[in-house]
C-alpha cells in the first residue's frame, strides 16, 4: 500500500517537475529575493558574519535580495522548513542544517539536488574536489550532490600539552599510550579525584565513539545508506577499551558520562588532563586556557589517528522558482569561496571546508598565531563518516540505548552490540 | 490549666519545626535560581570546574554586558509583553463566556461539545504546528505577533478551569440577579466573574507563563527580530550544541529573560492567596 502511495506521489511529483521545467522563467534580470535559514550552535556572532557576508553578495549581485534568518538550533531549521514546505509556505532558498540530515530531507523532497547547477559550473568537479573529503562524506546520495560543506567540526582530542612536557609524557599514539599517560596523570587525595587523566563524553554517544571503533580496524557506518556495522570485533573492543580506561587504569570517570558540557571548563582549569570533544570549542578552550594546548586526533589501536567530522551544510530547499535556485546556488557558492570559507573558520572556529582556504594569507597568519587550528585540519586528513544512514533518528537510538548499557556494565559489549545490529537490521529493512 | 500550657508549648515548637522545615525547602527550591545569580556574576575568563562552581576572584557585570550584546533584549522583551497580554486578554474573553454557558445554561448537545472541547487538551501543539502555519498564510499573517498569538485565543484549559469554578458558585446568586432584572452579560460580570476570581488569577498565572517560555511556534511563524519574542533571544545562548555549556552567560541570559516573569510573580502570587481569602463562600 505504502509503496503504490509512494510510487503515486513520484510519478505526479516527475510530472510536476516536468511541467514545471517546461514553463521555465528567463533567469537574469528581474529581482529576486532569497532567504537562508541558519542555526547558531556555537559562541561566535554567526548572525553578524552572515549578514555582513549577504551584503558583500548583494553588491556583486544587484538583482538578488538575499535575507538571513536566524531559526533557532538545528533541530529548529529542520522543524522550520517541514512546517513551512507542508504547510504550503514559500520556505527559505538555503538553509543550514546537520549534513546528517541528508536521507530524511531528501527522501521527503523537501531539498533539491545541486548536481545540475555543478555540472554547468566551468570547473564544478574541480569546486567539489576541493572541499576537504571527510567533509564532503556526507552529501552524496541517489548519485547526486545535495549539500556543500559550511559549518563544520570534527571529534578532537585536546591535551594539556604543557602538563605532558612537565610530566615527562608524550603525545599519545595508540590506546596502549593513551591509557597510561591518562592513568599517570590522574591524580587523588583519598578517594577523591583532584584531577582525570582523560574525560570522554557519553551523553549522546555515537559521535565521539566512532574513532574509536574505527582505531580498532572498522567504522560503524560504511559506503551504504541501509547498512551498519555494530557488531563487529572493532565495536566490540572499542567499548571493552573505553571501559577498560576507568576499570582497569582508574584514569576516566565510570560509566556513561554525560558531561558534554562540564569537561571543557574542566580541562581548561587544569583539573582533567585529556578530553574528547568537538573541534568547535578551540576558539573557546585557547581564550581560557592559561597553558599550551594541543589538538590531535584519537589514537588508534595500533597507531594512527582517527577522527569524524560534524556540524552543517547547506542545503537547497524545494519548490523554488528557476530564478531563486540559481540565486540560491551562486550564494552558496559564494559562501563557500576560499577566503570566506577561511574568514568563517577564523571568526567562529569553524574548521575550514576547503583546501585552498587554508593556502589564504589570512588563515596562514591565523594557523601561524594559533597552531591548534592547523592541527585540527591535520586530524581530518584520516577522518572518516559520520553516522548518516536511512532511518537516522530511529538506528541511532537503538545504537545509543545498547552502548550506553554497555559503558554502564547493564550488558556484556558483545550481547549489547549483536543486540542493536539485530534491531539496526530491522529498522533498516524497509529502506534496502 | 497544665495541660494548655503543655499544648501551647508543644504548638510551639511544631510550628517552629514548621517554619526551619519551610525554609529548608524554600532554599533547596531556590538553589538554581540562587546559583544562576553566582554564576551570571562569576568574570568570564574564568571556567567552572569540579570544585569551582560558585563565586569567582570577583563579581563582574560582563556576562550581562555580552548577553546583551548578542541579543536584541530590549525589543524582544517588548514583543513578548504584546504576545503575552494579546493572548491572554482574548483567552480570558473566550473562556469566561464559554465557561458561563456551560456552566449556567442547559442545551442539547452540551456534554459532547464539553467533551470535545476537553479533547483539545490531549493533542500536543507541535502537532498542529502545520495546520496552524496553513491558517496564517491563507490570513495573510506571516511573521506578525498576531499570527503568533491567534492559535491560542481558544483556550480549552481556561474553559474547563472557569466553568468548574462557575459550578460551584450557588445558583441562588444568579437567580436573585435575574429577580432584579439583570441580563446574563450582567450577572457573569457582577456575579459570577467576582466570585471566581481565585480561578481567574490561576488561570492568567499559566497562561501567562506557558506563553511566555513559548520557543518552537513564535520561531517558525516569524524570521525577523523586530516581531520576536524573549525565547528567541535566549535560544542564541541555550542551543550552543557543538561547544560547552557557557554556564555565566547562559545564566545571565536567562536571568534577564525570567526576571520580569519572577517579578510579576511575587507581586500575583499576594492577589493569589487573597483571592483565595476573599472567595468567601464555604
Amino acid at each position: 500500500m505504502s509503496t503504490r502511495l509512494m510510487t503515486g506521489a513520484l510519478i505526479v511529483l516527475v510530472a510536476a517537475g516536468a511541467f514545471a521545467s517546461g514553463q521555465a522563467e528567463p533567469v537574469g534580470d528581474q529581482p529576486v529575493t532569497i532567504q537562508i535559514a541558519y542555526p547558531v550552535a556555537v559562541d561566535a556572532p554567526v548572525a553578524e558574519i552572515l549578514d555582513g557576508y549577504a551584503e558583500e553578495f548583494m553588491a556583486q549581485y544587484p538583482n538578488v535580495e538575499v535575507e538571513t534568518i536566524y531559526a533557532g538550533g538545528y533541530p529548529d531549521v529542520k522543524t522550520t522548513i517541514q512546517t513551512t514546505i507542508d504547510g504550503g509556505g514559500d520556505a527559505p532558498a538555503l538553509a543550514v542544517m546537520l549534513a546528517t540530515d541528508l536521507f530524511d530531507l531528501a527522501n521527503a523532497q523537501y531539498i533539491e539536488p545541486l548536481t545540475p547547477y555543478l555540472d554547468a559550473m566551468d570547473d564544478g568537479q574541480a569546486y567539489l574536489d576541493d572541499f576537504l573529503p571527510a567533509f564532503l562524506a556526507n552529501s552524496s546520495y541517489m548519485d547526486e550532490i545535495w549539500s556543500l560543506p559550511f559549518q563544520r567540526s570534527a571529534v578532537v582530542m585536546y591535551y594539556n600539552a604543557d602538563l605532558l612536557q612537565q610530566t615527562g609524557h608524550t603525545v599519545p599514539s595508540d590506546w596502549e599510550s593513551l591509557a597510561q599517560t591518562a592513568s599517570d596523570l590522574t591524580e587523588r587525595t583519598g578517594d577523591t579525584v583532584t584531577r582525570w587523566g582523560i574525560e570522554w563524553p557519553t551523553g549522546w554517544p555515537y559521535w565521539l565513539f566512532q574513532p574509536l571503533a574505527m582505531g580498532a580496524g572498522r567504522n560503524i557506518v560504511g559506503d551504504s545508506d541501509t547498512e551498519v556495522y555494530f557488531d563487529t570485533p572493532a565495536a566490540i573492543d572499542a567499548i571493552g577499551y573505553y571501559n577498560s580506561l576507568s576499570h582497569e587504569y582508574g584514569a576516566m570517570p565510570e560509566g556513561v558520562q554525560a558531561s558534554w558540557g562540564n569537561v571543557v571548563p574542566n580541562f581548561v582549569s587544569g583539573n582533567t588532563a585529556m578530553i574528547v570533544h568537538s573541534s568547535g570549542s578551540l576558539s573557546n578552550v585557547l581564550s581560557q586556557a592559561d597553558f599550551e594546548v594541543g589538538v590531535t586526533g584519537i589514537p588508534g589501536r595500533d597507531g594512527g589517528s582517527y577522527s569524524v567530522p560534524g556540524g552543517g551544510n547547506l542545503y537547497m530547499v524545494s519548490g523554488l522558482s528557476d530564478a531563486e535556485k540559481q540565486a540560491a546556488f551562486d550564494f552558496a557558492v559564494f559562501l563557500t569561496e576560499p577566503a570566506r570559507a577561511a574568514d568563517f573558520s577564523i571568526r567562529t572556529g569553524y574548521i575550514a571546508t576547503r583546501e585552498s582556504a587554508f593556502a589564504d594569507p589570512d588563515m596562514q597568519a591565523w594557523i601561524a598565531e594559533h597552531p591548534q587550528a592547523g592541527q585540527t585540519r591535520d586530524v581530518l586528513a584520516s577522518a572518516g563518516k559520520e553516522l548518516a544512514v536511512q532511518n537516522l533518528g530511529e538506528v541511532r537510538t537503538i545504537f545509543h540505548n545498547y552502548l550506553q548499557a554497555a559503558f554502564n556494565g547493564e550488558m556484556d559489549p558483545q550481547a549489547a552490540m549483536e543486540a542493536a545490529q539485530q534491531e539496526a537490521d530491522a529498522a533498516l529493512e524497509d529502506f534496502r | 490549666m497544665r495541660n494548655t500550657g503543655r499544648t501551647l508549648r508543644a504548638t510551639t515548637v511544631l510550628r517552629g519545626a514548621g517554619v526551619v522545615l519551610g525554609i529548608g525547602i524554600a532554599l533547596l527550591w531556590s538553589m538554581p535560581l540562587i546559583w544562576s545569580v553566582i554564576a551570571s556574576l562569576r568574570p568570564p575568563g574564568e571556567p567552572f570546574a569540579r570544585g569551582q562552581v560558585w563565586f569567582g576572584s570577583g563579581l563582574s557585570l560582563e556576562n550581562y554586558v555580552r548577553a546583551f550584546n548578542l541579543a536584541p533584549f530590549a525589543l524582544y522583551f517588548r514583543n513578548t509583553v504584546l504576545l503575552v497580554a494579546l493572548i491572554l486578554s482574548v483567552q480570558l474573553v473566550t473562556s469566561s463566556l464559554a465557561g458561563f454557558a456551560f456552566a449556567f445554561y442547559r442545551f442539547r448537545g452540551q456534554r459532547v461539545l464539553f467533551t470535545v472541547i476537553l479533547t483539545q487538551m490531549m493533542i500536543p501543539t507541535v502537532a498542529l504546528l502545520v495546520p496552524n502555519f496553513q491558517t496564517i498564510r491563507f490570513l495573510g499573517l506571516y511573521d506578525t505577533i498576531l499570527a503568533m498569538a491567534m492559535p491560542f485565543w481558544g483556550s480549552a484549559f481556561g474553559t474547563f478551569l472557569l466553568r468548574q469554578a462557575f459550578l460551584g458558585i450557588p445558583r441562588d446568586y444568579a437567580d436573585a440577579a435575574m429577580v432584579d432584572g439583570s441580563s446574563w452579560a450582567q450577572i457573569l460580570w457582577h456575579v459570577y466573574l467576582p466570585m471566581a476570581t481565585p480561578s481567574v488569577v490561576a488561570f492568567s498565572i499559566s497562561s501567562v507563563n506557558w506563553h511566555w517560555n513559548n520557543l518552537l511556534w513564535p520561531l517558525i511563524i516569524s524570521q525577523s527580530d523586530t516581531v520576536r519574542p524573549l525565547t528567541a533571544g535566549l535560544a542564541r545562548f541555550t542551543q550552543l550544541g557543538e561547544i560547552g555549556a557557557q554556564w555565566g552567560l547562559m545564566s545571565a541570559a536567562t536571568l534577564v529573560v525570567a526576571l520580569p516573569l519572577l517579578t510579576l510573580f511575587v507581586i500575583f502570587q499576594k492577589r493569589f492567596i487573597e483571592g483565595f481569602m476573599n472567595s468567601g463562600l464555604k
